[in-house]
């Protein structure tokens, strides 16, 4: 469901990333400095021992062919596979094996041709791209700068649910064969890093023109040009791959003939449907049945890099947490390392900013990595210090209401700690599990989050941007501000950053924004998990980051032996 | 009816307006509680907290956006509205569009599901009617077989299937290897291998139930004095058993059986979760927990007709097991 709040993400790929270059990703990103083993102030010896290795693929190169694969789908049965419908872990999955986006970003975070063979902006409000000639849909035509139009058209229009980061895009035409031209009201430095994200996924226009409604549905599928094909999707069970034989980038070249993507909700059922060998392989495995899958002989558990975050959001203006300093307490009450060890058996890292390590620019990480190690000793773990803030406060046993998404093992877990050391410093913690929708509507109906004080939400990045969050958090009137944070100093830094090309450059206006919102304590990222995924070892080639969302993750698959 | 008819052809036109008379009755009684019952599942359905228009307005809905949706959904209408515009459609077999999977008609949700429940639910049945039939005659018909008959079902009848089927799964599945651990399968003999495991954590409480009441009728159709009669005149044990004693215990015995058939198609839900099985019990969870109002409506309403007609075929069954019932209705 969709309803996780702030985030999403759309990250980063990786398909062919090899061991030693993923570690140098993981390293670079920042708080996952403890993974690398030796990084600095964090070492601090034995968890880290107990911390797993981190591999974002397995051998892609040995990977040979295979009729069939069988594979779970994240999060079930996606509700619709239209681009424009790219916006959770299974129809993003889908999309992103069925369809090529408009360009590719690389392991290292790097934008590469895909669809586009260039971009450019020729002056603040237009932005050129030339798109690749030799591309062919599944039905044998050729795809042209119409069908990029089109698709990227509906992308920015009216009702896109990935179009909501681009208010500035103003009409997208083909203005050659193979060229396509986009106007904007304003500058707008985000576009390009959006453009590889499956929301971006071109699709036939005259087939879609035809289909209608039927777009993206279990009756209608989809038309593309990716290296797998849509052959059915029987509604509740399964859909159905075929190999795109005619694929135009053999780095891509799928080995399965045929992907099956099975829908498992339940976790135990994906657990036994795994340690069977009924399916061959699943990401975004529960932490709850990972020592199940520990003792399984017929494949194994993998962790990689994933872009991720758990925060902890202050949901309204008013109430006890009004009181600025009770909001530092509390921060600094939560025990951030021991979540990660604890709930999440050491496969996330700790973190003390309102921005995950995965938002970072290209660029200038060092610039953002900087910053953090500040706020990780601003926001260190510190009962003493915590105690003098609540004792400084005029609080005198408010009770604070917790919400957390009911049926999710892993929130309720991290709210049973929060509530234990809020404890600690004097402040009582209800905890209120709330149903999807009920728990989705808290975040966007302030007249539903009336009485409550503290939200838990698991989300992940869109982009490799930090305003990507800002922008829901930070600006007035934005969905995510439930704190009414309003700072003038703020919102210029931000409209001034979104207009400039250069990330160190914009990294200076962004930090200033940074400072002014975290001086707020409305936001806070709890910890980055990891991916963990499960694969028969009769496979190879799975990539086991988060990446598996926006690539062809389902191509590089084959059989290892 | 008329006098001028032949008094045969009366009594059959006679006979005709009766169970006419009868079927109109039945019939409009079973129309009234599908009535009432959906409107109470959409009227709860609709106080239940959360807005379904959240699940499909992306992930940062703006309350514009939000706004759109509840117009294009219509369900900014009020309550009483929406209904009957659903029910203006069920003569015409359209259960409208499920709001989760964007643009799917109910009915094509529906369908393949259908099947596979309907599976679960007959394969159910027939374990539970071989079973719980097998156990309760022999436990009824043979004194020494009575105790352990009773222990045996007393502990199974207090096994809920959500405890049943991780247990067969681990045994039969992960353990020996002899059935699939999830899927509901394709092809008649697939299916039935996919679907042993789910068929037999579904019948478990309920076989025993039907043991247990098989047992008992029995036992008190034995002692009774006709029987006690009849055994006198040296009638063959056999026959007294299947003349007196089944035939009069069968009323009970087939009341708990149509009960459990209806039963089951409610329980599924649960044990189609568990074995990841893609029927209407899990479309049911999954659309409950996204007020997704057309697709709870349909299934809802399937349960409902099937306790329905079920209840009234039992009642049929009981009309031709026991004569008096049949004198009693009052034929002309």
């Amino acid at each position: 469901m969709d309803t996780t709040p702030p985030a999403a993400v759309a990250a980063p790929p990786a398909a062919r990333r090899r061991t030693t270059a993923l570690v140098g990703v993981v390293c670079t990103s920042a708080l996952l400095a403890t993974a690398c083993g030796g990084a600095g102030d964090n070492a601090k010896g034995s968890s880290d021992a107990a911390k797993p290795k981190l591999t974002s693929q397995l051998p892609a190169a040995a990977a040979k062919d295979v009729d069939g694969v069988t594979i779970a789908l994240p999060k079930g049965e996606p509700g619709s596979i239209d681009p424009l419908q790219a916006i959770d872990y299974s129809p993003d999955l889908v999309i992103s094996n069925l369809c090529d986006p408009i360009l590719r970003l690389t392991p290292d975070f790097d934008l590469k041709p895909n669809v586009a063979t260039s971009w450019k902006w020729t002056d603040q409000k237009t932005f050129v791209l030339n798109i690749r000639k030799g591309i062919k849909f599944w039905d044998g035509k050729d795809l042209t700068a119409d069908d990029v139009a089109y698709s990227m058209g509906r992308a920015i229009g009216p009702g896109s649910l990935t179009g909501g980061l681009l208010q500035t895009a103003r009409s997208v035409k083909a203005t050659g064969r193979y060229e396509v031209t986009v106007t904007f009201s304003s500058h707008d430095e985000q576009f390009v890093k959006q453009l590889a994200a499956p929301g971006w996924a071109v699709i036939e226009k005259s087939w879609a023109e035809k289909a209608g409604k039927d777009i993206g549905t279990a009756k209608g599928g989809l038309m593309c040009s990716g290296p797998f094909k849509f052959a059915s999707w029987k509604s509740g069970s399964a859909i159905e791959l075929d190999r795109n034989d005619a694929y135009w980038n053999p780095d891509y070249r799928a080995h399965a003939k045929h992907v099956t993507l099975k829908f498992l909700t339940d976790s135990t059922a994906l657990s036994q449907a795994l340690a069977s060998g009924e399916v061959d392989g699943a990401w975004e495995i529960p932490p709850a049945v990972v020592s199940s899958l520990k003792s399984s002989t017929s494949g194994s558990l993998h962790y990689g890099p994933s872009f991720q975050y758990l925060e902890l959001s202050v949901a309204r203006p008013d109430g006890p947490l009004a009181d600025k300093n009770l909001r530092e307490a509390l921060f600094k009450a939560v025990d951030r390392k021991g979540i990660a060890d604890v709930v999440f058996k050491g496969a996330a890292t700790a973190n003390y900013t309102a921005l995950p390590p995965s938002s970072r620019d290209k660029g200038a990480e060092d610039l953002y990595e900087k910053a953090a190690r500040q706020y990780e000793k601003a926001n260190a773990y510190d009962l003493d210090a915590a105690k003098k803030l609540v004792a400084s406060s005029k609080a005198t046993g408010e009770r604070l209401k917790l919400v957390t998404m009911a049926g999710d093992e892993t929130q309720s877990q991290v709210a049973q700690l929060i509530q234990q050391q809020a404890k600690e410093i004097g402040l009582t913690v209800d905890i209120e599990a709330m149903q999807p929708l009920q728990y989705g509507d808290a975040f966007v109906n302030p007249s539903a989050r009336k009485d409550i004080d503290l939200m838990i939400a698991v989300g992940y990045n869109q982009t490799t941007d930090p305003q990507e969050l800002l922008g829901f958090f930070a600006l007035p009137g934005s969905p995510y501000n439930f704190t009414g944070f309003d700072d003038p100093v703020a919102t210029k830094a931000y409209t001034t950053a979104r207009g400039i090309e250069d990330p160190r450059e914009r990294a200076s206006h962004v930090l200033t924004l940074q400072k002014r919102f975290e001086s707020s304590y409305s936001v806070t990222s709890l910890v980055a998990p990891y991916e963990i995924s499960y694969f028969s070892d009769k496979l190879t080639g799975a990539t086991t980051s988060m990446a598996y969302m926006f690539t062809p993750s389902l191509a590089t698959l084959g059989s290892s032996s | 009816m008329t006098l001028t008819l032949q008094p045969s052809l009366s009594r059959v036109s006679g006979r005709a307006l009766w169970w006419t008379r009868v079927v109109a009755r039945r019939l409009a009684g079973a129309a009234l509680t599908i009535g009432v019952a959906t409107f109470a599942v959409y009227a709860a359905l609709a106080a239940a907290p959360g807005d379904p228009a959240l699940a499909l307005a992306g992930r940062h809905p703006t309350p514009e956006r939000l706004a759109q949706l509840h117009h294009e959904l219509g369900l900014d209408r009020p309550l009483v509205v929406r209904y009957f515009d659903w029910l203006s459609g069920l003569p015409r077999g359209d259960f409208g569009q499920s709001l989760v999977y964007r643009n799917s008609s109910v009915t094509d949700l529906l369908g393949p599901r259908l099947g596979t429940t309907v599976f679960l639910v007959v394969y159910s049945a027939l374990l539970i009617l071989a079973l719980g039939l097998f156990l309760g005659v022999l436990g009824g018909a043979f004194r020494r077989l009575n105790g352990p008959v009773a222990a045996l079902t007393s502990v199974a009848i207090a096994v809920p299937g959500f405890v049943a089927a991780p247990i067969l799964i681990s045994v039969f599945a992960l353990g020996l290897g002899w059935f699939p651990a999830v899927g509901a399968g394709s092809g008649f003999t697939d299916q039935l291998r996919h679907m042993t495991l789910p068929a037999a954590a579904l019948a478990i409480g309920w076989w025993a139930w039907l043991a247990q009441m098989t047992r008992t009728s029995l036992r008190t159709e034995k002692a009774r004095e006709h029987v006690e009669t009849a055994q006198g005149r040296g009638l063959p044990p056999v026959t007294v058993f299947r003349r007196h004693v089944m035939r009069n215990a069968a009323i009970p015995i087939s009341t708990v059986f149509g009960l459990t058939v209806a039963g089951l198609l409610a329980g599924a839900a649960v044990v189609e979760q568990a074995f990841g099985i893609d029927g209407l019990g899990s479309l049911m969870l999954r659309s409950v927990s996204a007020k997704d109002y057309n697709v709870v409506l349909a299934v809802a309403s399937l349960i409902i007709v099937v306790f329905v007609v079920t209840t009234q075929l039992v009642d049929a069954l009981h009309t031709v097991l026991d004569p008096r019932l049949r004198t009693k209705g009052g034929r002309p």
